[in-house]
């Protein structure tokens, strides 16, 4: 059994994205010399090279999770699954904004999003000195192997 | 261009990702790395199977994300990967380069 999870990509999001890689490395060039000269043995700086200039060039970018592993079914109870549901179809501005809606203990949506971000589920995004949760899926699919 | 990047968790702490670059349907890149989590949280690579400057080779790394090895080898989709890891997984870094 397998959970797959694709992965929403807005222009804002790419644009952070590649912000990000400026902010981390300076410019693409210093990127390109620090994976010619690591000759590329550091995966991180050849997957961050080929991303940063694929996606600044236009690139369609896909993003997906796939889980195999049989413990995620006890990620995702009832509960989590609701909160889930709320993140993709609304948006919060924090997680006590979050528990407020859902009329939820703020430890336990604190908790819950932690063990959903594990996964990559959910986001949680630094927004002033609060978490921004949103969700990282636009699409859930649940499957079975033959 | 299309540009695709694949995280597959096969255990709670094991994960393969992958990077698959393509140009009308041509895969021209791909890296796929079989990464452990380790106690500090972080991912480290054990290893990688990619086809920079189009030569495919596969890197072995030493379980601190220093690489220790490098081999040329055949070209590997990600299916061939989570296959390999499937059925190897940690035995990996015990393992000779040019079986995998």
């Amino acid at each position: 059994m397998k959970i797959k999870i694709v992965k929403k990509w807005k222009t804002r999001d790419i644009g952070d994205m590649l912000a990000a890689f400026d902010k981390k490395y300076g410019t693409m060039n210093s990127l390109q010399q620090k994976v010619l000269i690591s000759k590329c043995t550091s995966p991180e700086l050849m997957n961050d090279y080929v991303l940063w200039k694929n996606l600044s060039q236009g690139a369609e970018f896909q993003d997906i999770i796939i889980v195999k592993d049989p413990d995620i079914f006890d990620t995702l109870s009832p509960k989590r699954v609701e909160m889930l549901e709320f993140l993709m179809n609304n948006e919060v501005k924090s997680i006590r904004h979050l528990s407020t809606s859902l009329r939820r203990n703020y430890k336990n949506v604190y908790d819950d999003l932690n063990a959903l971000s594990k996964y990559g589920l959910v986001d949680l995004t630094a927004s002033g000195r609060a978490l921004r949760p949103s969700a990282a899926a636009s699409r859930i699919e649940v499957s079975i192997d033959a | 261009m299309k540009l695709t990047r694949q995280r597959t968790w096969v255990h709670r702490n094991e994960m393969v990702e992958s990077i698959v670059l393509e140009d009308s349907g041509k895969i021209k890149f791909y890296s796929h790395t079989y990464l452990v989590r380790t106690k500090g949280r972080s991912w480290t690579p054990y290893v990688k199977w990619d086809n920079w400057d189009r030569q495919p080779h596969v890197d072995k790394f030493d379980g601190s994300g220093v690489m220790v090895e490098q081999k040329p080898c055949n070209e590997k989709s990600l299916d061939d990967v989570l296959k390999l890891v499937g059925i190897f997984r940690k035995n990996l870094l015990s393992m000779e380069l040019s079986q995998l």
